[in-house]
Formats: C-alpha cells, sequence, structure tokens
C-alpha cells in the first residue's frame, strides 16, 4: 500500500506493508525501511517503536484529515490523494478555437491584429437566438487575424480569431 | 450452542508432518501469486512508465478504499497456458471497496502482451460478470487492452461463451440496474470499444486512452486514411464530440477520482437480511487446519476438525449427527452470519443423500446460505447400493442443490470426484463462489482407480477376443501415465488455470474469504424463500 | 467574609478565581454570554448567570447587567479579573454604590493610575524614576516635535488611556513623527475612544520587570518580588518568569522600594503590578501601575507559596495582611507560558475552533491553569487566550527543562496554538542565557518556521492509525453488513486474501 501524506506544504510518500499479527509492520520511506509496531493505548494515544526507538503520538480526526500531537509539535495530515483535485481540471484547455456555437451575428470585435491576450481574455461578442455571447481565448498568445467584423454572420467551424500560441507552460497560471 | 471439541493432537508427529507440507504448499502457492502479480517484462514496464501511466498495481491501490480487504478472482487463470506469461489471464479482478462499498474491479494488465485478449480472459470476464450479476455488485472496469489476440481470433469470438457474450452480459447488467463504471487508460479497440460504450459512466485518460471501432492500422489498410489514435479516438475527441465518453481525465489518477466520486453518488442498496449474531472468532487456530489434512489425498479426516477452525466459537449445531454420517450437516456462524455446513467425512450413501436433501431444503426455506465442504470420492457404488436406489436417492441431493435459491459457496478441502462434486455443489451448481485448498485434486475419478478401470475395461475387450489379459509389465505402462495425467490435470492449479474455480485459498484464510464473500452474496435478494414445497422430512 | 462572590470574567481566569473561592467555602457565580453557554467557568461556578448576547458591551462589558446579576444572586463582591471591567473605574465605583464591594483597588485609585500621564505625575512626585516624556497629552503636532526634538530620538507615541500596544508607536526620526501621531491617535481614538496621546523617551531593547503588590486598607504595602516579562510579541507578553535573571540584590531592593513608594503614593489597596522598564545600563523607569490581577500572577504564587487571589478577597473583606515584608520568602525559579488559539506562523493571527484533544501535562511542579476542554468551542468574540502553562523547579535551568517537558506534554489539538514556538524559544541560546529584553523576538524568532524534520513521524502515527483502526467513512457506510453488525469487509482491514 502507498500513502501519499500532505503535512503543511510538504507530500510524504510512505509505502506501507501488511500489519502482521503482531501489529508490526514495514514502513518504507525516502528509500528507508523501517519496522513499525503500533500499541493503541486509548482511541486517542498511540505508542509507535519504530526500529528500537519509542514514541508517544495522540491522534485527532477531524473532517479532511488528522491531527497529530508529538513532543510539543502538532502536525495536520492529510491523505494527498483524496484532498479534491481543482475543479475543471482539464476541460480549462479543451476547446481549442474561437468559432461561435452556433449560427451567430458579430455584435462587437474587441481585439486587433498584434494584440497580446491572455487565456480567456475576452475577444468577440456574437448574438444568437436573442442571447449574447463572449467567445474568449482559448489560449495566450498573440492575435495573427481577425476574420471577422460587427454584423457580420459567422457559423461553427469558421474561425473568428486567430491566436498564435504563447511558449508552453506560459498560458497556465 | 455446541462447542466442537478437538481432537487433534498438535503435538504429534502426523500434525508435524502434515503441518509443515502444507506450510510448503502454501509457500509455493504465494509464490506463484507474487508471480502472477510481479513477472512483467523490463520494456513493458519502461513502455507504461513512459506513457505516464500507473500500473494496475498502482490503479488498484488508489482506486480501491485504503485498509480494506481485496478479494482477488482468478489470480492463476491461465497458468501455464499459451507461453506461461499470460498471468491471470491478462487481468486483475476481484472484489474490494469503493467509498465504503464492495464493488467488483477488472482491469486489463497493460504490461502483459499489451493488455490484450486471450481466451481465457474472455472466460474470466464472463465469469467477473457472472459473479456482478448474481450478487448485484457495481462493475468498475479500468480498461486498457489492445483487443483480442488475433492469432487464437477464432478461439475467442464466435460462441455463446466467447467475446461477444461479455457486451451481451452488460446490457443485460444494465437492465438490472447494476452500475457499470468505465476508466477508459488505453486502448478500447473494436469490441473493446463497446465496453465504455455500454457503461454508465464513462470516464476517458486524455493522451493514453482512446476508443474507436477501428484502430489506425485498420483505418490505414482499409481507407488509406492516416491518422494518430489520439486523432481517431481520444478523450477530447470523445468527451467533446461524440459523447461517448462522460468525464474528461488529465491522467490515471485524475480518471480514478472521478471513478470514486462517482461511487459516492450512487444510490445506496440494501442488503438481503439473514440471521446474524455478533461476530466472534474460532476457539481453535485456523492455521492448525495445515496440521489436520493429511498428506494424501485417501487418507480420510473428521470435517468437523475443519468446521471447528471456520465457524465463530467453534460452535455447530449438528442436524441429523447420527445419521447418515458420512455427511456432516449443521448450523454455525461464520465472522457473524449464519450458514448451514455440508462436509464430507466418507463417499455418499443413500441415507447421507437423503439427510442432505432434507437440509438444504431446511436452509433453502429458512434463508440460510449453505457452505459446501469438498472432500468427496464419490457415491457408493457396488449391487446392493444400487438396488436401494442409491441413483434415486443421489438424484434427490443433486436435485436440492441445483434448485436451491440461497447463495451458495464451495470450498474443496481435499477430494472432488464423480458425481460427488455434483452433489457437493461443483462448478456446474452455480456456487456463488467456489474456491479450492493448494491439497485439492479433482476429476472424474482418482488416477488409481481410472488407471483400473481403464485396464480392466481393457482386459475384458480381449476377453472377449480370446486373448490373455495385459501382462504385468504393459499394465505397469499403461497405469502410470494414467496416474500422472490425472495428478496433473486434477490438482487445484490445473483448475484454476482452467477458471474451475475462483482461487486456490489458504485453508487458514478460508474463514476471512467466506465471511467477505456471504457479505457480497447479501447484495443479491433472497429471492426463492417463499416459493415451491415446504420441507420433505426424508 | 463573604459567603458569595460573582467573577465577572470568563475563561481561566474566572476558573481560577473559583476555585480558590471554593477553598475558602465562597459560594460562586458565573456569568456569561451566548457564546459561552458550555464555556468551563459556568460549568465550575455553583450558579450561572447568563447576560446576553455575545459581542463584550452586551455581556462581559455590561455593567448595568453585571450589576444585576450579582443582586439577583445575593453576591456580596465581585472578582473581575483581568480584561474586560477589571480596570474600569466606573465600574468599580458602580458597584460600591450599589453597596458591593469590589475586590481590586478603589475607584479613584484606579482612575489616577489608569492615566498614564497623571500616573506619571504621581510616580514624579514621590521619587519615583519615570521615563523622561511628557507629563500631559498633547494634540498640537508643532508642540509634538518640540518634545520629541528635547527627549531625543527615538521617542514613542502613545496613548494616555488603554495599553496593550494599542495606540503605540516607535519614531525613530523627524520625519516619521507626523505620520505615527495621526495613526497612533486614530488607533487609540478607536480603541479606547479617546485619541489623546503623549511622548516619552524610547529605550532601545530594555526588559520588562514588574513587581506584585499587596496593600490593605490600614496602609500595610508589601512587595511579593519581580517578575520578569520581557519575551513579548506584538507587545503582548507570551513568557514570563520570575526571579528576573537580570535583577542583582541590591538593584531588586531599590525596584521593590521604588515599588512599594509607587504604590504608597497612589494609595494603593489589593493587588496591583508596579511595571518598570529597565535598560542595559541597570536604570530602572516606572512604566505603569496594573490594578488587577495580572495574568502572570501563577508565577509568584509558586516561589511564594501565596495564593494571590485569596489575598484580593481577604484584603477586599476588610481584613488586615496577615503578613509582613519580612516574613514574605521566596524559592526556586518559576516560568509561564501562554497558550493562544494563535498561529505563529501567521503572524499570531487568532485560531478560533473545536478543542480536538485536550490534556495537560502532569509530574512535580507543573501548574495548567486554563478555561477549556476537549470538545469546547473557541469563541471568536473574545481574546484568544485558552490558557496558562506554570511550573516550578529548584533553579532556571531545571525550570527550563520542566517547561520543555510540560509543552510536550500537554497535548492540544483542534486549534493553532505556540507550542512548538514557545519549545523554540525555551531551548534557544539567548533565552537559556537569560540575555532577553522586549524586542528578544523580532531579533531572534522574526523568521520563525517549525522545524519539519520530525514530521515523518507524523506521518507514521497517520499511517499506523490508518492501519490498526477502522476507518471512519466505512464504519458510517449503511450499505455493507446488516443494520446489527459489522460487515467483515470493514473489520478485516488491508487484507489481500488470494492475493
Amino acid at each position: 500500500m502507498n500513502y501519499r501524506l500532505k503535512i503543511g506544504q510538504d507530500v510524504v510518500t510512505l509505502e506501507v506493508g501488511r500489519l502482521d499479527e503482531t501489529r508490526s509492520c514495514q514502513v518504507t520511506t525516502g528509500g528507508e525501511s523501517r519496522s513499525v509496531t503500533v500499541k493503541a493505548v486509548s482511541p486517542d494515544q498511540m505508542h509507535l517503536t519504530v526500529d528500537r526507538q519509542c514514541f508517544n503520538l495522540f491522534l485527532s480526526p477531524a473532517e479532511d484529515g488528522t491531527w497529530v500531537w508529538f513532543n510539543g509539535k502538532a502536525r495536520f495530515v492529510q491523505d494527498a490523494d483524496s484532498i479534491p483535485r481543482r475543479k475543471g481540471r482539464g476541460l480549462d484547455d479543451a476547446p481549442g478555437e474561437v468559432t461561435p456555437p452556433t449560427p451567430a451575428t458579430v455584435m462587437r470585435v474587441l481585439v486587433e491584429v498584434g494584440n497580446e491576450v491572455t487565456k480567456g481574455q475576452a475577444l468577440v461578442v456574437v448574438s444568437a437566438m436573442k442571447m449574447e455571447l463572449t467567445l474568449s481565448a482559448p489560449y495566450s498568445g498573440t492575435v495573427a487575424a481577425v476574420n471577422t467584423e460587427v454584423g457580420a454572420k459567422v457559423s461553427p467551424g469558421e474561425i473568428l480569431v486567430e491566436i498564435d500560441r504563447a511558449a508552453e507552460g506560459t498560458d497556465d497560471e | 450452542m455446541e462447542v466442537i471439541e478437538s481432537r487433534i493432537d498438535t503435538g504429534s508427529d502426523e500434525y508435524k508432518a502434515n503441518f509443515a507440507a502444507m506450510e510448503q504448499m502454501v509457500a509455493d502457492l504465494k509464490a506463484e501469486l507474487k508471480k502472477a502479480r510481479e513477472d512483467r517484462s523490463e520494456k513493458a514496464r519502461k513502455r507504461n512508465a513512459e506513457l505516464g501511466k500507473l500500473t494496475v498495481q498502482e490503479r488498484l491501490d488508489k482506486l480501491l478504499d485504503r485498509n480494506t480487504p481485496w478479494l482477488e478472482i482468478a489470480p492463476l487463470a491461465a497458468k501455464g497456458m499459451y507461453d506461461g506469461k499470460v498471468h491471470g489471464a491478462g487481468t486483475r479482478a476481484g472484489i474490494g471497496i469503493v467509498q465504503g462499498r464492495e464493488v467488483f474491479v477488472h482491469a486489463n494488465d497493460p504490461m502483459i502482451k499489451g493488455g490484450t485478449v486471450y481466451p481465457m480472459g474472455v472466460k474470466k470476464t464472463l465469469r467477473c460478470q457472472t459473479i456482478c450479476m448474481e450478487n448485484n455488485l457495481p462493475m468498475i472496469m479500468l480498461v486498457d487492452s489492445g483487443g483480442a489476440y488475433l492469432p487464437l481470433q477464432s478461439e475467442i469470438f464466435p460462441d455463446v461463451d466467447d467475446g461477444g457474450r461479455i457486451f451481451y452480459n452488460q446490457a443485460i447488467i444494465s437492465k438490472m440496474n447494476i452500475p457499470q463504471l468505465t476508466a477508459v487508460m488505453g486502448l478500447c479497440t473494436a469490441g473493446g470499444a463497446y465496453i465504455p460504450a455500454m457503461s454508465d459512466h464513462v470516464v476517458h485518460v486524455t493522451g493514453t486512452g482512446a476508443i474507436f471501432l477501428g484502430g489506425p492500422p485498420l483505418v490505414r489498410a482499409a481507407t488509406g486514411e492516416e491518422v494518430t489514435a489520439e486523432d481517431l479516438g481520444g478523450a477530447r475527441v470523445h468527451c467533446q464530440e461524440s459523447g461517448v465518453s462522460d468525464y474528461f481525465a488529465e491522467d490515471d489518477e485524475h480518471a480514478i477520482q472521478i471513478i470514486r466520486d462517482v461511487m459516492s453518488l450512487l444510490p445506496r442498496q440494501e442488503k438481503a437480511t439473514i440471521p446474524t449474531r455478533a461476530p466472534s472468532e474460532p476457539l481453535y487456530d485456523p492455521q492448525e487446519i495445515w496440521g489436520i489434512v493429511p498428506r494424501s489425498i485417501s487418507t480420510p479426516y473428521d470435517v468437523r476438525e475443519v468446521i471447528a477452525r471456520i465457524a465463530d466459537g467453534s460452535e455447530f449445531l449438528e442436524f441429523k449427527a447420527m445419521y447418515g454420517p458420512t455427511l456432516v450437516c449443521g448450523w454455525a456462524y461464520i465472522h457473524g452470519y449464519q450458514v448451514g455446513i455440508l462436509g464430507n467425512n466418507g463417499v455418499l450413501f443413500s441415507d447421507s443423500s437423503l439427510k442432505a436433501t432434507q437440509f438444504i431444503s431446511l436452509c433453502d426455506r429458512q434463508g440460510i446460505p449453505l457452505l459446501f465442504l469438498q472432500n468427496i470420492n464419490g457415491y457408493i457404488i457396488g449391487r446392493e447400493y444400487e438396488r436401494r436406489g442409491i441413483t434415486k436417492d443421489g438424484h434427490k441431493m443433486v436435485h436440492a442443490v441445483s434448485t436451491a435459491t440461497v447463495p451458495k459457496f464451495t470450498v474443496i478441502i481435499g477430494a472432488s470426484f464423480g458425481a460427488g462434486n455434483y452433489g457437493m455443489c461443483g462448478r456446474g451448481y452455480s456456487p456463488r463462489f467456489l474456491w479450492m485448498w493448494p491439497n485439492a485434486q479433482i476429476g472424474v475419478m482418482g488416477g488409481e482407480q481410472a488407471a483400473s478401470v481403464l485396464i480392466s475395461v481393457k482386459n475384458d475387450q480381449l476377453a472377449r477376443e480370446g486373448q490373455p489379459p495385459l501382462p504385468a509389465e504393459l499394465v505397469a505402462g499403461i497405469r502410470q501415465p494414467i496416474i500422472d495425467s490425472a495428478l496433473k490435470e486434477g490438482n487445484a492449479y490445473y483448475s484454476t488455470a482452467n477458471l474451475w474455480d475462483d482461487g486456490i485459498v489458504d485453508p487458514a484464510r478460508t474463514r476471512d474469504v467466506l465471511g467477505l464473500a456471504i457479505s457480497v452474496s447479501l447484495g443479491a435478494p433472497l429471492a426463492g424463500r417463499n416459493q415451491g414445497h415446504g420441507t420433505f422430512r426424508m | 467574609m463573604f459567603s458569595k462572590i460573582l467573577v465577572a470574567n470568563r475563561g481561566e481566569i474566572a476558573v481560577r478565581v473559583m476555585r480558590t473561592a471554593r477553598e475558602m467555602g465562597i459560594a460562586t457565580v458565573a456569568v456569561y454570554s451566548e457564546a459561552d453557554r458550555e464555556a468551563l467557568h459556568v460549568l465550575t461556578a455553583d450558579e450561572a448567570v447568563l447576560l446576553g448576547e455575545s459581542d463584550p458591551a452586551s455581556s462581559y462589558l455590561n455593567i448595568d447587567k453585571i450589576v444585576q446579576a450579582a443582586k439577583d444572586t445575593g453576591a456580596q463582591a465581585i472578582h473581575p479579573g483581568y480584561g474586560f471591567l477589571a480596570e474600569n473605574p466606573v465600574f468599580a465605583k458602580r458597584i460600591t454604590e450599589e453597596g458591593l464591594v469590589f475586590i481590586g483597588p478603589p475607584a479613584d485609585v484606579m482612575a489616577n493610575l489608569g492615566d498614564k500621564t497623571t500616573a506619571r505625575t504621581i510616580m514624579a512626585r514621590s521619587d519615583v524614576p519615570i521615563i523622561p516624556g511628557m507629563t500631559a497629552s498633547e494634540a498640537d503636532p508643532d508642540r509634538l516635535a518640540v518634545a520629541a526634538g528635547t527627549l531625543g530620538y527615538p521617542v514613542l507615541v502613545k496613548a494616555a488611556a488603554g495599553g496593550g500596544g494599542k495606540g503605540m508607536r516607535i519614531v525613530w526620526s523627524e520625519d516619521e513623527l507626523a505620520d505615527a501621531i495621526a495613526m497612533a491617535a486614530s488607533e487609540a481614538l478607536a480603541a479606547f475612544g479617546d485619541g489623546s496621546i503623549y511622548l516619552e523617551k524610547y529605550l532601545d531593547r530594555p526588559r520588562h520587570v514588574e513587581f506584585q503588590i499587596l496593600a490593605d486598607r490600614y496602609g500595610n504595602v508589601v512587595h511579593l518580588f519581580e517578575r520578569e516579562c520581557s519575551v513579548q510579541r506584538r507587545h503582548q507578553k507570551i513568557i514570563e518568569e520570575t526571579p528576573s535573571p537580570a535583577l542583582t540584590v541590591d538593584l531588586r531592593q531599590r525596584m521593590a522600594a521604588a515599588a512599594v513608594a509607587a504604590a504608597k503614593a497612589a494609595g494603593y489597596v489589593n493587588a496591583g503590578t508596579v511595571e518598570f522598564l529597565l535598560d542595559r545600563t541597570g536604570a530602572f523607569y516606572f512604566l505603569e501601575v496594573n490594578t488587577r490581577l495580572q495574568v502572570e500572577h501563577p508565577i509568584t504564587e509558586m516561589t511564594t507559596g501565596l495564593d494571590l487571589v485569596k489575598h484580593q478577597i481577604e484584603i477586599a473583606a476588610g481584613e488586615p495582611l496577615p503578613f509582613t515584608q519580612e516574613q514574605v520568602f521566596r524559592r526556586g525559579h518559576a516560568i509561564e507560558c501562554r497558550i493562544y488559539a494563535e498561529d505563529p506562523e501567521a503572524n499570531f493571527m487568532p485560531s478560533p475552533g473545536k478543542i480536538l484533544l485536550f490534556r495537560p501535562a502532569e509530574g512535580p511542579g507543573i501548574r495548567y491553569d486554563h478555561g477549556i476542554y476537549r470538545g469546547f468551542d473557541v469563541p471568536v468574540n473574545y481574546d484568544p487566550i485558552l490558557g496558562k502553562l506554570i511550573v516550578w523547579a529548584e533553579d532556571r535551568t531545571s525550570a527550563c527543562a520542566r517547561m520543555i517537558r510540560a509543552l510536550q506534554e500537554s497535548v492540544l489539538l483542534g486549534v493553532k496554538t505556540p507550542v512548538e514556538f514557545l519549545l523554540d524559544i525555551i531551548s534557544s541560546e539567548p533565552f537559556r542565557a537569560g540575555d532577553i529584553h522586549t524586542r528578544f523576538i523580532e531579533e531572534h524568532f522574526a523568521q520563525w518556521k517549525p522545524d519539519t524534520s520530525t514530521d515523518d513521524v507524523a506521518a507514521l502515527g497517520f499511517v499506523l492509525n490508518d492501519l490498526a483502526g477502522v476507518r471512519p467513512a466505512l464504519a458510517s457506510q449503511a450499505d455493507i453488513g446488516t443494520a446489527e453488525q459489522q460487515s467483515p469487509w470493514q473489520r478485516l482491514g488491508a487484507l489481500d486474501l488470494l492475493g
């Protein structure tokens, strides 16, 4: 079993063997393997023997992690694998082109050739079915071409604004 | 309840010798299991890592709730077949806990032959689906497969229990309202494309996951079109354009997280209710079974000694203890669940068959799961017994086993020969699960018997032709190969390789395996309790 | 003697006062706000009266309600603790007017000492050394600038009312003065409703040394030696000790005499504290008189063996001091650490929350005065002090070692606390050497970060707890097992069967 634990800003990885009948298991971290024996003194208190060294720890589970007390040090330990990912990962960069989703009329063009744009910046406002919709930059870069003008009737697939993508890694935060 | 008093002397030489023999068998088993899990080529490992994929073990570790049991199904399927490298028939499958729920997990191992599907792989997948259907278990599939192993396509493709059945089952599972979740973590080619398509929830990993009916090589061959796998069936294509996939995942870890999230949202299922009580450990250490099981399959042993090490508190209320004593029947609890146990203490006679029939019927009426501990050489034969209608009584038992609707579990703890296999709920009788101990033997009859029968048939034939019987030196030459072949084809590894069982289990772990399996079996309602006749006194 | 007193405070100090009252056979009345319905002081008292809403103005600062509570319960005297109304002469006066007894100094004495310029004037008259500075508050920036020039930079801008560092600014040169005055005045106005300020000479890295005074109504004044409270963050004490490592026998005598003189000059009655700044040359200056029981009073109790609260109550009941200066002895060394719900990594921001685990240290020489228990929700409305850990030992070195053990063993989880920070300070070389002053933390611990080198132990704890225990997430799932029992899937843990 592998554990990835978040303590403060650090993430620790531990490879943990099975707990045997003597409540012992092998724990490998940072290439170092140690034998750990656990004794639950009370629901809050745990005695650990790591190789031959003894530690008394106190634990308290909280909503998204566990508080661990050891010799005056309180640490909030979280299971890094169950901390939710940032919402919308992958979807952010899913669309790749500046094109209307339905046939529409261009209301405003907000950029010119040569403008630097950042990912998410509004480029063109179109209107369809009495609704205005803003088309924004799928990635950061420089406007290479504007292929439309105010009042133009446009359809899906027509690239309204072309952007030269900025160098890799600059369009994300 | 009554407690079984063990008569085993754990200090005896016999016990120690048995123990050492089983210890070796269990060690061999563990070595085989380890090999099946870890024996992968460096090339395959490297390729997997280069693609940024997790290994199948890592996928399982991240998917399953930590610190929960994992009950693997058929880990040694296809052992010794093909080139001996298609471990577990190319997949990892089993029952585990995801978001607190029991689920079935079926994962291709792309480090075995690129995840291609061998004939035994199809058989294993079908078995997994059967488990889902019988126990109402949600199915999570981690798909990463190059499709059918083409050189063996004729053994995979057309028949009723071949590849097509997988997708048929998926439709039926869906109709049964059993959730199916698929993570596309590699290729899903041709038929494989239907695995996600027929699932309720499809998560698609960008960059590595691809779904298409025809892969780039086939497209090139058929139409001349040059296209990449990602462009043909990648996550963006299927999440944004085709709608084949539902959730876009950045990588394997992300996909697993989405699967876990979806699992947490599924509606809760009621479990069937059977009589239970607070679980307790047996009075006798289950590991003592190692010293109880004789080294020879033909040495009898008292099945109560096994029950004493499986049942909670070693408690066992024996049914008709004095009648038909070659079959032990009675009630016990395993991990808190009440079960009716049938265990062999010799061959089946008319009386023991009738006792079995009545007991099975009682359990079925009362909604109590049945556990069969098989150690059986068959039904009694001979003039007298035939005249008394052993076939008629055996029929009653086979009939009762076949039609019982409560969950049935079978463990082959010794011999499993002849019609005994049927009456004691062999694979053909749809036990929810069937396991073997490493010492178990299975076949129409034992090797010695088979050899004797064949030689005697041959001699009869010679006699009819007016020739003398086979000379002794010829007899030996015929006899040994038959015994050898029976040993090979009858041993537990041969059985498990062929998916005649769900796996080989350490006898000391049997109790835990059964506890988990009973819990799983309660996912499906006990449908038949109030149907049919009442119980007949036989 | 009183038969019942009301404690007009909350938290650890209310609990501490009630303990002595109980030992004296006096019944106690707690008052509390909505936020403190389940606070420890409410659970400790014999009677409890709800004052009102959680905001201090509706509860612990509401004089009418507190007086009414005393009358309703038949309490004869009121102990104000520290903070809230403890140094409010209006409160003291009102109590006396209502025919009750205020356990503290007379209202007029409190009023005089509460105004710092008045206090300075009184002290100057009695030859108690005062920090060079203005004797009256001033609003005109030009006159302030002249005064600053006379005193010589650096100077300190201070609020005439209040304390706790509010409205205080250090000015290093003339061009910073105008801004500092404006900010100090507006801060003082916001905090105390009075924007008056004055200037005094700023001392570089002085020590804060204070003397505990007990005075009865009959003119008897004794001191109970000093407390050194130099280790401060944001002008608030966090570690106090006695004796001060800086005092010689002679200096101690001179400062004590000044303290007693100051108390006499002010006509002081009851327990009070005369605070001095001690500069690096051994010169000391009167700072102010705290007309109440100090937070750090337990270290004096530990070394003198006297119960200050008991003497406060006896003096308030009109009894004479039962001992003379010659009968006051001191033994050993005591240290106090204040345990706040605060984050030492984030500029000591308050960190309220639920106390998930609390297990104070045990063993010789340890005292933990606190107002919390496991499960208590530390309210956001009040001072975030949770308690004070106090140790006594034969000498300073042993006391430091004992404090380290006590901090390590006093488990407190759920809110952030400065325990690790305190441990690092007490273990540090300059602290051990006794080389402390009021800018000690800025000088040595400004960039403090916790040492993470033993975090792997915490990680092991998490993992082994996970392995050895039942996962709570799993136990709460309804569909595993039947209603009556847990399924083996929950009980068996990380078994890999057939694997």
